[in-house]
């Protein structure tokens, strides 16, 4: 399919940016699970890929 | 997508959220893939831990606003405190949308723009919901033919956008074929109106210019072709990336603008900088052995494979990497080191874990082969 994957990935480095703080937990769906459980909240999931 | 996600106004939402990020190429993230049907990336999910039920799904990137309406959307959808049939429906569709059940999401999607009113955002969420998942489904004239019945009604912002990229993509799928052609007739001067929309994502923008330039070519239209590729290439110039991330954002929507250009040596100093900028990333490496392999620079491709394959981690971008050297050696008839280097990337491709991705790549190597050996 063309283009299918045709997707898009501030300047100071001193500004702390949302990703350099958002917690994401990496590739451990089942921890972001129970903590999501015992919080009360809905998981956010970004599935990304180096390429 | 990840540059959205790095913006500083977002902190105020990270106690609202659980945050997870999963790499495609995992192979332990593979079930929960599999289990959701997410096919390509960016997909962004919000979902409810008791159950996995999808609250609100999104295949593609976002701008910030989208993003942060994505946001409501899927705490909305959680904390289940919606009412109306509309948002019932569409919350049913991102559900069922969530667990891989397409036919089932595309029937939620479907009730949910007959309830909505005609004309209103909420008929364009749907609609472009409904787009979404018809090409995800590959019913491309569907998926093409209810693009062109809304989109003419629909207020313009950034879901008109998609419906209209998504749609306009569906219909050059179906190439001369008669329903193709008339839905290119309708989609294409709305996705000319849609590059003009303020607040459209990037992403969004540069589906556009690539949908119109492959309208162009169908009907024929060198002159069009040219005019939206340098347009791309000019909006993507003026753009000074901030981060790896973002410079390969930009270089991946590069390399499909010159390939669709068919001018691929006009991104050859901007992906030997970026190659420069990031001497670790195999990615970038492969960008450029890409695209000097299409315009016939078959020493510069083949440097830049062996600098890519001494970074490479995962078997996607080994294949890869694979299969453009191989291409290379047989651009300077090296037909046996050619041969050689395909079964290489034959035998790479049957480490990818994801079954589409590898039977492709399979296939792919395969092919090459074939063709080389009836040389």
């Amino acid at each position: 399919m063309l283009g299918q994957l045709t997707l898009l990935w501030l300047t100071a480095s001193t500004v702390a940016t949302g990703r350099d703080a958002l917690p994401f937990i990496s590739d451990d769906f089942p921890r972001a699970q129970a903590e999501a459980r015992a919080r009360h909240l809905p998981v956010f999931v970004e599935v990304w890929a180096p390429w | 997508m990840r540059v959205t996600l790095s913006d500083p106004t977002l902190l105020r939402q990270a106690g609202r959220f659980v945050w997870l990020e999963l790499n495609y190429d995992n192979e332990g993230n593979q079930a929960f893939l599999a289990r959701h049907g997410v096919a390509w990336t960016p997909a962004i999910l919000v979902l409810d831990p008791s159950d996995e039920r999808v609250t609100a799904s999104r295949m593609g990137g976002m701008s910030l606003s989208e993003l942060k309406g994505f946001l409501e959307e899927g705490d909305r959808g959680f904390r289940s405190k919606e009412k109306g049939q509309v948002a019932a429906a569409l919350s049913r569709g991102n559900a069922e949308s969530g667990a891989g059940r397409f036919a089932e999401a595309a029937d939620a999607y479907r009730e949910a723009v007959r309830l909505a009113e005609p004309r209103s955002p909420q008929r364009a969420h749907a609609t472009d919901a409904l787009v979404s998942t018809l090409q995800v489904k590959r019913e491309w004239q569907t998926c093409a033919e209810t693009a062109t019945a809304e989109a003419p009604a629909l207020p313009r912002g950034s879901s008109f956008g998609r419906i209209v990229h998504v749609g306009l993509g569906c219909a050059n799928v179906g190439e001369d074929a008669r329903w193709a052609v008339a839905a290119r007739k309708t989609l294409e001067p709305l996705a000319v109106e849609a590059t003009g929309i303020d607040g459209l994502s990037r992403d969004d923008r540069f589906q556009l210019y690539e949908k119109l330039m492959i309208a162009a070519q169908l009907r024929n239209a060198p002159d069009e072709n040219a005019k939206w590729g340098k347009r791309w290439l000019d909006d993507i110039d003026h753009v000074v990336p901030s981060s790896d991330d973002e410079r390969s954002g930009l270089d991946v929507a590069r390399v499909d603008a010159v390939l669709l250009l068919d001018e691929p040596a006009l991104a050859l100093p901007a992906l030997e900088a970026s190659e420069r900028a990031m001497p670790q990333n195999y990615t970038a490496s492969a960008r450029l052995a890409r695209v000097a392999e299409a315009a016939n620079h078959h020493d510069l491709a083949l440097a830049a494979c062996e600098r890519g394959l001494r970074h490479v981690d995962g078997p996607i971008g080994r294949t890869g990497l694979l299969l453009t050297k191989a291409s290379a050696l047989q651009g300077k008839g090296e037909l046996s080191r050619a041969k050689e280097t395909a079964q290489l990337a034959l035998q790479a491709a049957t480490s990818i874990p994801n079954a589409h991705n590898r039977s492709n790549a399979q296939r792919r190597a395969s092919d090459f082969i074939a063709k080389l050996e009836t040389k």
